[in-house]
């Protein structure tokens, strides 16, 4: 899955060496919460969406603002917003959906 | 004696390192409430022991501009940088659920806060300390110099954007305003009383007027809504808010100061406050998430 951070898949922090399998790849996360997070967020797209796949997440924001993130699949696209509380997705809401343009 | 600012374990001795090697070990197991803590407020990037001792050293030197000039620069940094509490953001423009919000969370934290202040009198011998939280709780129940109560203009903003007092006096706080009251709860009636103090006194700097001067990016809200955009319950009531809260956050962080290094409790006090500053950032959360209730529900 194609992500814009380099340290945790989530948040982008370093600190923290904790894996976890998703979408069929191993990815770093700081913590397990932050990994939960993610984990249902991807869960949440394909649902929402109907992929089956997610195959590119660009994310911005924080924990405390929520975060708002652009996925997509194939040639398909949708732009979100979403929190969470210990991992669990508290907000989430679609901001477009569409084809094009996939960046 | 010192404790972490993240989850409150006591240490015998006052050395930073002690407190920034459990800070790095827990972060090398992944804790998630240190990692957090150390992602929000020294550097989402890992480093090694050294360098993160080498960090908690330059995070708590207040050498330079006074202990209570410190504690309002981490406030500022914590609550109103570019990266501000999600509340901060909401109340530069708010809504009427914004302000229900805050009006259910507030009613809570107000009868955690005179609890608080009233253990710190009956723990302290100190006249003054007495004197001025005596006056501080005497403003928030029954108003000063012929002012209306703190609390009662709380419930009259409330009624003004169109929830009544049963509803926010029978209503029960959201979790993160429990776990935060819970902790000012234990901290005032089981720590040193300057802890306590420092624990409640600095988070009236979130109305403090001047904050800008430290550094703040936000304030509490933009003083233009005082004159319209709000109704005038509301207004009336961040307007007492703000003209007193400075004062208030001033005179006790002054206190505070002095008795600190009095006491040689300077480092301890400085953690304390971080601590308190965590779960306060969390009941603004709370404050926020209850308005979006408020709008789902109405």
């Amino acid at each position: 899955m194609k992500r814009n951070y380099e340290g945790c898949a989530l948040c982008d922090a370093t600190w923290g060496d904790y894996w976890r399998e998703v979408e069929g790849e191993r990815m770093f996360f700081c913590c397990s919460i932050c990994a939960d997070a993610f984990e249902n967020m991807v869960k949440r797209v394909k649902k929402e969406t109907g992929w089956n796949r997610v195959e590119s997440v660009t994310i911005d924001g924080n924990y405390s603002r929520g975060r708002n993130c652009t996925a997509t699949s194939g040639k398909e696209r949708i732009e979100y917003f979403f929190r969470h509380e210990d991992g669990r997705i508290t907000e989430f809401e679609i901001k477009s959906q569409g084809t094009s343009p996939v960046p | 004696m010192n404790i972490c600012p993240s989850c409150g374990e006591k240490f015998q001795d006052n050395e930073l390192l002690t407190i920034s090697s459990h800070f790095y070990s827990e972060a090398q197991s992944s804790d998630p409430v240190h990692v957090m803590w150390l992602n929000r407020v020294i550097s989402r990037d890992k480093m090694s022991n050294e360098s993160l001792a080498k960090q908690f050293r330059e995070f708590y030197d207040f050498s330079s501009y006074g202990l209570a000039m410190w504690i309002k620069k981490r406030f500022v940094e914590r609550f109103f940088s570019e990266d501000p509490n999600i509340f901060v953001l909401s109340m530069q423009n708010p809504t009427k659920y914004t302000i229900m919000g805050y009006v259910t969370e507030h009613y809570h934290f107000l009868q955690q806060w005179v609890r608080s202040c009233a253990y710190i009198i009956a723990r302290t011998n100190s006249f003054e300390v007495q004197k001025y939280e005596m006056d501080n709780i005497s403003e928030e129940y029954f108003g000063y110099d012929g002012e209306p109560a703190h609390i009662d203009l709380l419930l009259k903003m409330g009624e003004s954007v169109g929830l009544t007092r049963g509803r926010v006096m029978g209503s029960e706080p959201l979790t993160k305003t429990e776990n935060a009251l819970k902790y000012w709860e234990q901290v005032c009636s089981s720590e040193h009383w300057l802890d306590g103090m420092v624990s409640m006194h600095s988070l009236e700097l979130i109305a403090d007027r001047n904050v800008k001067e430290y550094g703040a990016r936000y304030s509490y809200f933009r003083p233009e809504i005082l004159n319209g955009g709000i109704t005038a319950e509301t207004a009336q009531f961040l307007r007492a808010g703000y003209e007193t809260d400075q004062y208030h956050s001033g005179d006790a962080l002054a206190l505070v100061e002095k008795y600190a290094r009095q006491l040689d409790m300077e480092t301890e006090v400085q953690s304390y406050f971080l601590r308190s500053a965590d779960y306060f950032y969390r009941y603004l959360e709370a404050r926020y998430e209850r308005g979006r209730m408020y709008e789902k529900e109405l």
